[in-house]
């Protein structure tokens, strides 16, 4: 902890070239580094803290030694942890791309790392997406005329940050939705809004729901690269198909591996065989028949009539229950090289 | 255990705020404050039942090898562990006060008949542990803490609770050992109501809503509540009448009749998110019916929807579901689901039939966005849902104090989706939101909800 003053905290302040006070694109290139104090914009930033804190430091970077040079970001990071910052304050960045992505990473690295960061950007800067759910950034204007207002946010939602206490919601601390879905208390219980709202909708008042409709991925799959009867096919379910007895441990739910099985030997799975230890559905009716996950009883069919080339000696298995989202994007992306570097060109996908 | 005092054959167990004509045949009975002298004493006057008399009662099922009654109130540091459901004393007032729960206790023939007496302020808890039925069908931890800020969770934490902390002969069989505890709560909230009975003999008309016209305006909506409930069979069920809903149709209740017990719980999944029998008896969709909208609203009953067991199934059930709804002229359906994962797909159904028909939908349902709050709520939705409310984020990590006592077990359950099995049940615990009782409530019991941030 560098506590500046008695009852203050120290900030260290990121810049880019521009706003460091050292040109525009002719210093794009200027390598991190350390200016004791604050510098630039940063002074803005050390009168709005007031008697709550000071700038220590002011790191300074070109934006397009930010972007292109490989890990730029992480050495920004090392020259502020080296300060102990109870608090980092990053831009702000408007409607500056280059800058709005750098700022966006060095908060996403702060907060890997524990310390508390906040920057500024406008809402369209493409530094929005950017490890959006790491991020805490205030709204601000397109240009620098908005300099002091989005400075004075930084300042408000920096200070809650640094004091370690439990945020509230976006709108009520005044940052830009992270996409995270954060548990609240409300005046009413949850039949009482859902009747009320219900209301407004039946006579044609306004409404707003407290849950937006979900955006899912969407894969549109691939073309076969050449015909289905001279390709190599595997199966890959999440169906937490196993063999009998679970020898791996397979999770029944929230699993973060997946496994493969053997099957060439096999013309179809039988309940002695197979089992599914998947725990988000009544599963007996796999159970007594593993082939209702993974077809194999067809397939060897299939195989023997020329459908498809050959099927691969292994099946690919994990759990789907209640996976989070970035473990499924892994585990599909492993799986996906695994197949590729056997020579698979086609995967049956079964799910539950 | 001492005695416990709950009120009075003749009225002086509380404030009788409303009359049975006024009420459509239910009379709620408050139970006064809870005394402060004893440990275990109500009110002041009235008819006493001891926890020798309760015990008795717990008996008269041998299966049943140990039984303890404890009664805890809010405020106290107890931590109630293996919660498998909570119950609202009732009664029926027609000089019929043991025809309640139908099917189960009473004659299935009663659904909807006499006046019933329901208790507010005092709830009957069983605690117990249900051997697993395979690695599906697993009793589901439930944390109940009465203070400090486990308790702030659950909306059941304000209530005292006659606690029922029991255990069956070992090798009874899972649905038999579940059976026997939830029988056990039903009798005791049964044998507490009937202390507020009376002798009453009025016998009231079930009070039928009159199709109604929509788009009427000037006069408040008819409003229906599509009540999804658990119907996987075995550990995941509800009973209607007292038969499973695994593959019923769905079907509409009234409120008097679900007040007497027509739907009970045979749920011990999630503990946050599941219907305990207590919500199915005092409904809070139909409490928010009556109280919440400026202008009120008339509630025109219940159509329970369980969850299908396959796509065919849950598409059939919505549709039923709406039918009902149109056929009892409703103007708006509140439909809350219950569980997550595919049984929300039932829900998402529900509000696609509604909104065809042309009756406009709100859908209360909890969401399953991991412990960061950046998943996807749900495994897939409607666009028709263009009104949800949310009952939280029941994967959200919630860190329980110590609790300086603790009833229904010394560790917690240990199975394939605790995460804190076999933890000391008294020390600090950090748990998902859908450990806690009631806490994710889809029937909208209580006051968490998700908000972007």
């Amino acid at each position: 902890m560098n506590v500046a003053a008695s009852g203050t905290i120290g900030v260290v302040a990121y810049v880019n070239q521009f706003f460091g006070g050292l040109g525009g694109e002719k210093a794009a290139s200027t390598a991190p580094h350390v200016v004791e104090g604050p510098v630039g914009s940063a002074k803005l930033l050390d009168q709005l803290l007031g008697d709550r804190g000071h700038v220590v430091a002011t790191v300074i970077a070109g934006d397009n030694h930010m972007a292109e040079q490989p890990g730029a970001v992480e050495r920004v990071v090392g020259l502020i942890l080296d300060r102990r910052p109870d608090l980092v304050v990053v831009g702000p960045a408007f409607q500056a791309g280059r800058y709005g992505v750098a700022c966006a990473e060095i908060c996403a690295s702060l907060h890997d790392a524990g310390i508390p960061a906040v920057t500024g950007l406008h809402p369209e800067n493409p530094g929005v997406v950017v490890h959006r759910s790491k991020v805490y950034a205030v709204p601000a204007s397109a240009s620098a005329a908005g300099m002091r207002d989005a400075m004075g946010r930084m300042v408000r939602l920096g200070i809650r940050l640094a004091a370690g206490a439990g945020l509230g919601t976006a709108t009520e601390e005044g940052f830009i939705p992270r996409g995270i879905r954060q548990n609240v208390f409300s005046e009413r219980n949850a039949a009482e809004r859902a009747v009320e709202l219900l209301v407004r909708k039946i006579r044609g008042e306004p409404f707003e729901t407290e849950i937006p409709l979900p955006v899912y991925h969407r894969v549109a799959p691939s073309n076969l690269s050449s015909p289905l009867q001279d390709l190599t096919l595997a199966v890959v379910t999440e169906a937490g198909v196993v063999p009998k007895g679970n020898p791996d441990r397979l999770e029944s739910a929230r699993s973060k591996r997946w496994l493969t099985y053997a099957h060439d030997d096999l013309d179809g799975l039988s309940a002695g065989s197979h089992e599914t230890i998947h725990g988000g559905f009544d599963n007996a009716p796999i159970c007594a028949d593993p082939n209702r996950a993974i077809p194999l009883d067809v397939l060897r069919e299939f195989e023997r009539d020329g459908v498809f080339g050959h099927l691969y000696e292994r099946y690919y298995v994990t759990t789907g229950m209640t996976m989070a989202i970035a473990d499924a994007e892994r585990i599909g992306r492993e799986i996906a090289a695994d197949l590729l570097g056997k020579q698979i060109q086609a995967a049956l996908l079964t799910s539950t | 255990m001492g005695i416990i005092r709950v009120g009075s054959r003749r009225d002086s167990i509380g404030d009788r705020s409303q009359t049975p004509e006024a009420a459509g045949g239910i009379v709620d009975v408050r139970i006064g404050e809870a005394g402060r002298g004893s440990d275990t004493r109500f009110a002041n006057g009235g008819s006493i039942i001891d926890a020798a008399e309760i015990v008795a009662v717990v008996e008269e099922d041998r299966r049943i090898r140990q039984a303890e009654v404890h009664l805890v109130k809010p405020g106290e540091d107890v931590r109630l562990v293996h919660v498998l459901d909570v119950v609202q004393p009732v009664a029926r007032m027609d000089g019929r006060s043991r025809n309640v729960f139908p099917g189960i206790l009473g004659p299935p023939g009663d659904i909807g008949m006499g006046p019933v007496v329901r208790i507010d302020g005092l709830k009957v808890t069983v605690l117990g542990v249900v051997p697993a039925v395979d690695s599906f069908f697993t009793q589901q931890e439930g944390i109940l803490d009465m203070a400090g800020r486990g308790a702030e969770l659950s909306p059941l934490s304000r209530d005292p609770h006659v606690v029922l902390d029991l255990a069956v002969d070992p090798g009874t069989g899972p649905m038999a050992a579940a059976e026997a505890y939830r029988n056990a709560a039903l009798r005791v909230a049964r044998h507490i109501g009937e202390s507020a009975a009376g002798d009453r003999e009025a016998v009231l008309p079930d009070t039928a809503p009159a199709a109604g016209t929509a788009g009427n305006r000037g006069r408040p909506p008819r409003l229906i509540h599509i009540c999804e409930v658990s119907a996987f069979g075995s550990l995941f069920d509800t009973l209607i009448a007292g038969r499973s809903a695994r593959d019923l149709l769905p079907t509409i209740v009234s409120p008097r009749a679900m007040a007497a017990g027509a739907v009970v719980s045979a749920d011990y999944h999630y503990a946050g998110q599941r219907n305990y029998t207590c919500h199915y008896q005092s409904n809070p969709v139909e409490g928010a019916v009556a109280g919440a909208v400026p202008g009120g609203s008339e509630f025109l009953g219940t159509v329970v929807l369980p969850v299908g067991g396959d796509d065919t199934k849950k598409r059939t059930g919505a549709a039923f579901a709406a039918h009902l709804a149109q056929l009892s002229g409703a103007e708006g359906a509140v439909v809350t689901a219950v569980a997550g994962g595919n049984a929300h797909l039932d829900v998402m159904f529900a509000v696609r039939e509604c909104e065809r028909r042309g009756i406009p939908t709100v859908l209360s349902i909890v969401e399953m966005a991991g412990p960061t709050g950046s998943d996807p709520g749900m495994v897939d939705t409607v666009p028709e849902a263009d009104l949800m409310v949310s009952t939280g984020n029941r994967e959200e990590l919630v860190l329980l104090p110590p609790a300086g006592s603790v009833l229904g077990g010394t560790n917690l359950l240990d199975g394939p989706r605790e995460e804190s099995g076999g933890k000391s049940a008294a020390g600090e615990l950090r748990v998902p939101l859908r450990t806690i009782v009631a806490s994710n409530n889809e029937m909208g019991a209580w006051r968490i909800g998700a908000t972007l941030s």
